[in-house]
Order: C-alpha cells, then sequence, then structure tokens
C-alpha cells in the first residue's frame, strides 16, 4: 500500500504543475522515430507509439506476457515468461504493481501488470538465451512529458523518445534477424518510471537427442505415434527437453529413443526411425542440441535387470532350504556386486563407452555449427539413494541388497565420468545431473524422481509375454522402471540444464554455451617429462601434457606407477584398458603391495595392444591405467573411474601409433616398385622403436596380405590374400622385424603387399612379378 | 516354519515372472530376412569411389539388422547400416563438393547442409521401395597438415520396426 500512496500523491502534485506543458507538448505532436535498422544485426521498432501491440514484430510472432501472480507492492527481480518457464530480469528489482491498483494510467486499455522504477531511473531488462525479440511499453511517473531511452546489447538504440505520463505508454520494441540473440536492453529516463505489457519471440532451434532418460520413458502421456503400434520412442509430453523448449519459446525438435544406443544416433535405425544425427534441423541451423546416451551402449538395465534377478532367485531359494542350510553354506549369493568377475565384465562394458560416445559427440559437433550451434550432454543420476536406511526401504529390499544398490551407485559414477572424459576430448558441454538429483534417488528423503519398479509407461511393446510364439500377455506394463518421472525430467534434468546456461560465460550469438574447445591429439616427442597426476596415481614418463587424458603413451611403453589411498599390506592390481584390449576392453598389467603408508608403486608395460586411434593419428583413443585395491577403510575396492571415486588411483593417456618408418632394403618403399621373381621369398624388414616385442605380436591378426594392383596405380588397399611366411619370424623381442614372404610362382603382374599392425595402421609396397 | 518361508518364496517367485517378462518380447526374425537390406546398401554406388587422396582406414562395416530388448524399456529393431571411415587431406569443401556430385549420381536426394552449404544428409527410395539414408559427417578437424576424417554413412530401416 505505501507504493500506492507514493505514486498517486506524485500524481496529483505534478498534474497541476505541467497541464500546460502537457497541452503543449501534444499540440506540437510528439516526433517519434520511424521503424528504421540500426547498425548490426538488431532493430528498433517503436511505430505502433501508444497503440496495443502488433501481433508481430519484425518477422516474429510475438507471444504476449499473462497475468503475474507474484505478490503485489513487492520488489521483483523479473517475471515468467508466457510459457510458464524462464525469466525476463530486472536490474534493479522493480516494484510490482497493476494500471488501477498502484499505476494510475497506461494506454491502449491495458490494465495489467506494471513494474516501477521506484525512485530510480534506469532499469534493465535480462532476457533468456535465445530471444529474437522484445517488446514493452513504458510510461514516467509524473503526468508530464520525458524522455525515455532504450539500449540492446549491442548499442541499437531507439534514441530519446518523448513519453507523456498520462496515459501514454509507450511501445518499445527490438528484433534480431536471427543470427544473434537479443540479450539484455536497458532503459533509461529522464525520471522515474514503470514498464509493463511485455512479449517476447525465439527463433531458436532447439534439437533434443539422445535415448530414455532424454525421451521421457518414466514420464508419460507420450507424443501420439511414439506408443505403438510401430513406433514405441516413447517421447513424452514431460521430457526435460519440453521444459525447456518452454524456458526458450521454442518448439524442440524431439527426436530422442527409448532404447537408443549411440548407433542409433549416428547410424542405425531405432524403431523405423532414421539416425538422428539425420533428422531434419541436426545440422548448422541448430542452436542448442541436448541429449544423454551411453548407457545403453553400457548395458546398465540389464545389467540391473540381473542383479534383481540373481536377489529374487537367491531369496526364494534361500527361504526354501532354511536358514540352517543356509548357514551351511548351500544357500545362494542374493548380491551380484560380491562377484569380482560380475564386477569386472560390468566395469569394462563402461569403460568401453567411451569411443562411442567421443565418436557420436564428435559426429554431432561435424554435423552442427562450430560456433553457433551448443551441444549440451547431460549424465546419468545414482538411481538409489545413499543413506543405509533409505536403501533398505521395501521397494528396493525386496528386489536387490544394499551391496548391489551402491555397486550401481558407483557404476553411475563411472559411466558419468566415462561420459565427462568423452565430452571433454570431443568438446561438448557437459552437464552433471547427479547433484540435481541428491536426495531424489528411488525412496529418497526428499522424495523420488525416479521410478522404481514401475507400472507407468505402457506395454512398451506389441507383445510382452509369447510362449511357443503366441502372445499370451500382450500389455504387461512394466517399462519405465528406474527412469526419472515428471519431476526428474524437470527439477532435475531441465533445471540442470537451464542452470548450466544461464551460467556460461563464453556463449554462442544466440546466448546458449559455446562449445569447449575440442582437444587435439599431443604430437609425439617432448622433452618435457612430469608425471600425470590423477588422484593419488602418478605415472612417468610421458612425453607431453600434464592434465588427465592430455598425456601420451605408446603401445610397449614402459612406466612407473605410483599411488596411494590403499590399506598398508594389502594387494593392488595394476591394469590398463583401452580399446584394443579384447572383448573385456581391459589386461592386467602388474600388481603390487601396499606399503605401511597405503602407497604402491610398480613398473608396468603398455600392451602393444592398447590401440585405437585412426591411421591419421588426429584420434587418438585414450589407455585408462588403474590401480585397484583395498581402501583404508577396510572397504573392499575393486573399481577405480577416470571421474574420481575415492580411493581414487587413476590415469589416462593417448596412446601412439608405433613409428613405422618404412621398409628396409631390399623391400622399396612406396611409389617405387619393386621388381621380383614369383616364387621368391622376399626378405620384408622393418623397425618399431621402442616395441620390444616379436613379430606376431605386432602383426593385426591375419595380416601381412596381398593383392593384384594395377602397376601405374596400386591405390591403398587395406585387404587382400593372406600371405605365408616361409618361417615364423619370432626371435627374440626386439624392435626390429623381419617377415619371410613366400611368393607364389603363379603370380603375375603388379601385387600390392599389405601389413597391418596390431595399432591399426597399414603400410603397403608393391611388387612387378612379370 | 512353512508359513514363514512361504510369503518371500511367493514374493520372490512372484518378481522373479515379472523381470523374466522383460527379456522375453516379440522378436520376430524379419527385420532384415536374408540381410537384403543390408547388402542392398553395400551394393550402393555412393562407396564405390572416394575422393582423390582420400584412404579408408578399413573395409567397409557391414551392421545387420538386430533385435534388442532394453530392460525397463521397449523392445524392437535397430535398422541395418553400413558405414565408410575415410581420411582425406583435402579441404572439407572438396570432399563434400565430391559427394554432392557422386551421391546424385548414385540417385541420392540432398536434405540438412553443412556450414560449406553442401548437403551433409541425403535420402532415396531404392527400386524395392525401401527408404535410405545417407549421411556424411567429419569427425576429425584437420590439424597440422594431417587428413580429418569423415564417416560415410547408410543406413535403411528394419522390415519389421518393432
Amino acid at each position: 500500500m505505501v507504493a500506492v500512496r507514493r505514486r498517486q500523491m506524485t500524481r496529483r502534485l505534478s498534474i497541476m504543475i505541467i497541464v500546460g506543458m502537457l497541452s503543449l507538448a501534444l499540440g506540437a505532436g510528439v516526433a517519434r522515430p520511424a521503424p528504421a535498422r540500426a547498425a548490426g544485426t538488431i532493430t528498433f521498432d517503436g511505430s505502433p507509439g501508444t497503440g496495443a501491440p502488433p501481433p508481430t514484430l519484425g518477422s516474429y510472432n510475438m507471444k504476449p506476457f499473462g497475468s503475474d501472480p507474484q505478490p503485489l507492492g513487492t520488489d521483483v527481480p523479473g517475471v515468467t515468461l508466457p510459457s510458464g518457464h524462464g525469466t525476463v530480469g530486472f536490474t534493479p528489482a522493480l516494484e510490482h504493481l497493476q494500471v488501477g491498483n498502484g499505476w494510475n494510467t497506461w494506454s491502449n486499455g491495458y490494465t495489467g501488470d506494471v513494474y516501477y522504477t521506484g525512485g530510480g531511473s534506469s532499469m534493465t531488462f535480462t532476457l533468456p538465451a535465445g530471444t529474437s525479440a522484445f517488446y514493452f511499453y513504458a510510461e514516467p511517473n509524473p503526468y508530464a512529458t520525458f524522455e525515455i531511452t532504450a539500449t540492446a546489447q549491442d548499442g541499437t538504440t531507439s534514441g530519446p523518445i518523448p513519453v507523456n505520463g498520462f496515459a501514454s505508454a509507450q511501445y518499445f520494441g527490438f528484433y534480431t534477424d536471427g543470427s544473434v540473440a537479443l540479450k539484455s536492453i536497458e532503459v533509461d529516463s529522464q525520471t522515474s518510471f514503470a514498464v509493463g505489457e511485455f512479449g517476447i519471440a525465439s527463433s531458436v532451434s532447439y534439437v533434443a537427442l539422445g535415448d530414455s532418460y532424454s525421451s521421457g520413458e518414466g514420464a508419460p502421456p507420450f507424443f501420439s505415434g511414439t506408443d505403438g503400434p510401430t513406433d514405441f520412442c516413447h517421447r513424452s509430453l514431460n521430457a526435460y527437453s519440453q521444459v525447456l523448449g518452454q524456458a526458450y519459446n521454442v518448439t524442440p525438435k524431439f527426436y530422442a529413443c527409448s532404447g537408443a544406443v549411440t548407433a542409433n544416433i549416428t547410424s542405425q535405425y531405432r524403431f523405423g526411425e532414421p539416425p538422428q544425427i539425420t533428422e531434419p534441423g541436426v545440422d548448422t541451423t541448430a542452436s542448442l542440441v541436448t541429449m544423454s546416451i551411453g548407457g545403453n551402449d553400457a548395458g546398465f538395465a540389464d545389467v540391473l535387470t540381473s542383479c534383481i534377478e540373481q536377489k529374487l532367485k537367491a531369496d526364494a531359494v534361500n527361504a526354501a532350504i532354511g536358514p540352517v542350510a543356509v548357514w551351511l553354506g548351500l544357500g545362494l549369493d542374493p548380491s551380484c556386486a560380491n562377484s569380482q568377475s560380475f564386477v569386472d565384465a560390468a566395469n569394462a562394458r563402461i569403460d568401453n563407452v567411451f569411443g562411442p560416445a567421443e565418436s557420436t559427440y564428435q559426429a554431432l559437433r561435424g554435423a552442427t555449427s562450430p560456433t553457433d550451434t551448443s551441444i549440451i550432454v547431460a549424465d546419468y543420476p545414482h538411481l538409489f539413494p545413499d543413506s543405509a536406511s533409505e536403501q533398505s526401504c521395501l521397494a528396493l529390499s525386496l528386489i536387490l541388497t544394499t551391496a548391489d544398490e551402491q555397486y550401481f551407485n558407483q557404476a553411475a559414477d563411472r559411466l558419468d565420468g566415462v561420459l565427462q572424459s568423452a565430452a571433454s576430448q570431443a568438446g561438448a558441454n557437459f552437464v552433471d545431473i547427479r547433484s540435481a538429483f541428491s536426495g531424489h534417488a528411488i525412496c529418497g528423503n526428499g522424495g523420488a524422481w525416479l521410478n522404481g519398479i514401475s507400472f507407468a509407461s505402457g506395454s512398451g511393446q506389441p507383445c510382452t509375454l509369447t510362449v511357443l510364439g503366441h502372445c499370451i500377455w500382450s500389455g504387461a506394463p512394466i517399462v519405465g522402471s528406474f527412469h526419472p518421472n515428471a519431476s526428474g525430467q524437470s527439477e532435475g534434468y531441465a533445471a540442470a540444464i537451464q542452470a548450466y546456461i544461464s551460467a556460461a560465460a563464453d556463449q554462442t550469438p544466440e546466448g546458449f554455451p559455446l562449445n569447449p574447445g575440442q582437444r587435439t591429439a599431443p604430437s609425439r616427442h617432448s622433452s618435457t617429462v612430469p608425471p600425470i597426476a590423477v588422484g593419488a596415481l602418478d605415472v612417468q614418463p610421458v612425453t607431453q601434457g600434464t592434465a588427465d587424458c592430455a598425456g601420451t603413451f605408446q603401445a610397449g611403453q614402459t612406466l612407473t606407477v605410483a599411488g596411494g589411498g590403499f590399506a598398508p599390506g594389502t594387494a593392488v592390481s595394476l591394469y590398463v584398458t583401452s580399446p584394443g584390449l579384447g572383448a573385456t576392453g581391459e589386461q592386467q598389467v602388474g600388481s603390487a603391495t601396499a606399503d605401511p603408508s597405503g602407497n604402491v608403486s610398480a613398473t608396468i608395460r603398455i600392451p602393444l595392444a592398447a590401440t585405437g586411434f585412426t591411421p591419421s593419428g588426429a584420434s587418438a583413443g585414450l589407455a585408462f591405467i588403474d590401480a585397484i585395491g583395498t581402501g583404508t577403510g577396510g572397504t573392499h575396492v575393486d573399481d577405480v573411474a577416470p571421474a574420481g571415486l575415492a580411493p581414487h588411483t587413476s590415469s589416462c593417456g593417448t596412446v601412439e601409433p608405433y613409428p613405422f618408418t618404412g621398409f628396409f632394403p631390399p623391400v622399396a618403399n612406396p611409389p617405387a616398385v619393386n621388381s621380383e621373381n614369383a616364387g621368391r621369398t622376399i626378405p620384408v624388414k622393418f623397425s618399431l622403436a621402442g616395441s620390444g616385442a616379436v613379430l606376431s605380436q605386432v602383426l593385426a591378426p591375419g595380416y601381412p596380405q596381398s593383392a593384384p594392383v594395377s602397376c601405374a596405380s596400386p591405390g591403398q588397399l587395406t585387404s587382400g590374400d593372406p600371405t605365408t611366411a616361409t618361417s615364423p619370424g619370432d626371435g627374440s623381442p626386439g624392435d626390429d622385424y623381419n617377415y619371410l614372404w613366400k611368393t607364389d610362382k603363379s603370380w603375375t603382374g603388379c601385387r600390392e603387399l599389405i601389413v597391418k599392425l596390431v595399432d591399426g595402421t597399414y603400410h603397403r609396397a608393391v611388387f612387378d612379378f612379370g | 516354519m512353512p508359513g514363514r518361508a512361504s510369503l518371500p518364496v511367493l514374493l520372490g517367485l512372484a518378481l522373479l515372472c515379472l523381470t523374466a517378462c522383460l527379456r522375453t518380447g516379440s522378436q520376430s526374425d524379419a527385420g532384415d530376412p536374408g540381410n537384403r537390406r543390408l547388402d542392398q546398401l553395400s551394393r550402393d554406388r555412393v562407396f564405390a569411389s572416394l575422393p582423390e587422396g582420400a584412404v579408408a582406414t578399413g573395409p567397409l562395416a557391414k551392421i545387420p539388422a538386430r533385435y534388442r530388448t532394453p530392460a525397463f524399456q521397449p523392445a524392437g529393431w535397430d535398422g541395418p547400416a553400413v558405414s565408410l571411415t575415410f581420411t582425406s587431406p583435402q579441404p572439407p569443401v572438396s570432399v563434400f563438393s565430391f559427394f554432392q556430385a557422386n551421391a546424385a549420381a548414385a540417385g541420392w536426394n540432398p536434405a540438412n547442409r553443412n556450414a560449406l552449404g553442401y548437403p551433409q544428409t541425403w535420402t532415396k527410395t531404392y527400386p524395392d521401395g525401401v527408404r535410405g539414408d545417407l549421411s556424411l559427417i567429419q569427425t576429425v578437424r584437420a590439424h597440422d597438415g594431417e587428413s580429418a576424417t569423415y564417416v560415410l554413412n547408410a543406413s535403411s530401416p528394419p522390415a519389421v520396426s518393432s
């Protein structure tokens, strides 16, 4: 009420003083600048004057703001957008009034909310990312004519516009050409004033990709056509992308799909929908791309299902045989986390997500604008609560042991760390949503934002249970379990991503976070040999780089690793994880015993097959070095994640290709063509400095190979017929290799010898057999 | 104490049945019978040649259609796909220009375009009425005089999509 009295008193005083001036001003007419394109890409339009706001500004369809529910008479920092999400900010905060309720006059019949500067004579609007057009009205406090000037962030200005304080609120509109966003508008006056009657538009192109956590699997209802009969992508009206779309005044191009793996983004159809990267809008016009991906590549839900089945089976069997039999060791273990092999396999599968995730992010960067597209990757929350009491709630204790719940939270940390590393490597923004979900896991004290065993999402498939080819249960409602519900989508994912966008220091022209600089593969050979220190594990020597994953290792290289944080006297195993290391992607490379201070030191050798790079060397694979043992608290620490689980001892770096310098005489390297007699044995010699191996260890399986080629234009083949050697060629380990190639008497013309090494590189020589 | 044991047994069996249901979705064998669509993609002329100086980093990767049943999510088919990864020392404009012509000659219709103004995705309908999608993405930019890496990928929907 104070505001009302102040405002009305001011008007009574003012009206007697300036009535003459008012007549003069009106009689002279108020000169308004014609709509004109200002310098730059933002344009001012004040042409509506005191009339009603037109439905369009520039080429944009404007959305007027609705009624503001904030209390009248209070200072407010901003106003919510018409969508109900996101805000237009006021600096400083303005007093919330209404025409007829604290503020007496306006123009064009408007009677809604207005915001008063109090004693101030300037204020600034802060607009949400992606704003393309915004209008407002302004009116001075006194019943008199004062000049008001509005200026956008690039300096585009209305110039001083005379505005009469008596029922003559004036329209100020700014719009862009779509290449930049309106970020702020400063309003200055000769006196205090009010603003109100806002409208806004956006030209943001928002593409929402990803898997079931992005489609909104656990938060129905779903968009028509995505809940069967053939397409079960389950895109939800409650998905976080829908919330973000409202915040930025845009309808997302929504392609996320339940069950998607990275291949469904880059290369493969899912449910008859094309690879997400080929969908309309996934190109340089995209302003914002969001996604979660990788969980299905890691088989997270399948592993969880296995553990649930193990618990249920064990409980049933143990109850049936009775406690004595269980005590005698005849029962089943209800916890899969107690199985080291199970955990090792699950962890290896998680680590192997790095490559596909990094490639997917790289592909999306390649498909979109390097400067105008913001790619935001979100990770996955802890499914299970942190406290023992919450973990023991009825809904969880029936299906999982607390040990398994703890393991799955650690597995989520491991996966999130892998995804963060991949995003960093590829140059994508990364939003860690784990803290947003804190307290909101299944059975969480703060209220669950994740479904437990859920019956929410419908059948999810044409037939849930088939026996002997006959569908006997067509609608088992079970999908959507262990997925975010509507609150998780909105208050978890959307809120975390929106906060990340708002906090971004470096922005695209439309106000979204710039993609981080893409890291390039380090070059070989540096005299700088600092240790890589990540967690407690130091690795040296490295040829370049001190940051996590920035160092350079070489296949076959001998390294010294040193770490700490282990229980004194316990055994510690050392592993290397790399895409080249077979099906599990990891290999134990050493062991050590923790000293009385809990430290370990050991010498390891990077396995020769630890590769994963392309032959150009431009996209190198990462090798993780893990020390795994028992923690000082006595807890069994079976696993180490690059992101940092305590006691965390991990490091990673780039594995480079072997330094192949060409074939040695008598073989001449391309473009030379070697003239040889068919049937002769040809010594194929080469050297790989630092490899220290035997020939069979450095050759890729099935190689060398050879194939007929044109002598004039042999090309660069990658495969041919297997070759034979006159002897195995494996002598003592070393850096020099000699393959005795037995050629065939029947060969004529030119033939290319293709030598592929375990590092993935190809090396060729051409022979003319006459 | 059979009465005490029966409740957890029944609960366990009921939930076991419930989770077993997650793994028993309808799995038609008709995602790409005989790998016909995969073979059709593999034979597409767009894969027949690369720009001058480009080097394939491996053979044509053929990914058959497969039926996936991820837990707690709907089950269904992934379609067949074929991809070729190659490096090229030429500027990107030369690579995309090459494939603009090469894809058009192979019957592909351009869709999304990249920052250079060239197509980066295409669609086509094969003579048997099956849709194809093609994309050319630069996954690693050239630096320090080295080659850039590209992936050319073609895909088709599964014959049965769920």
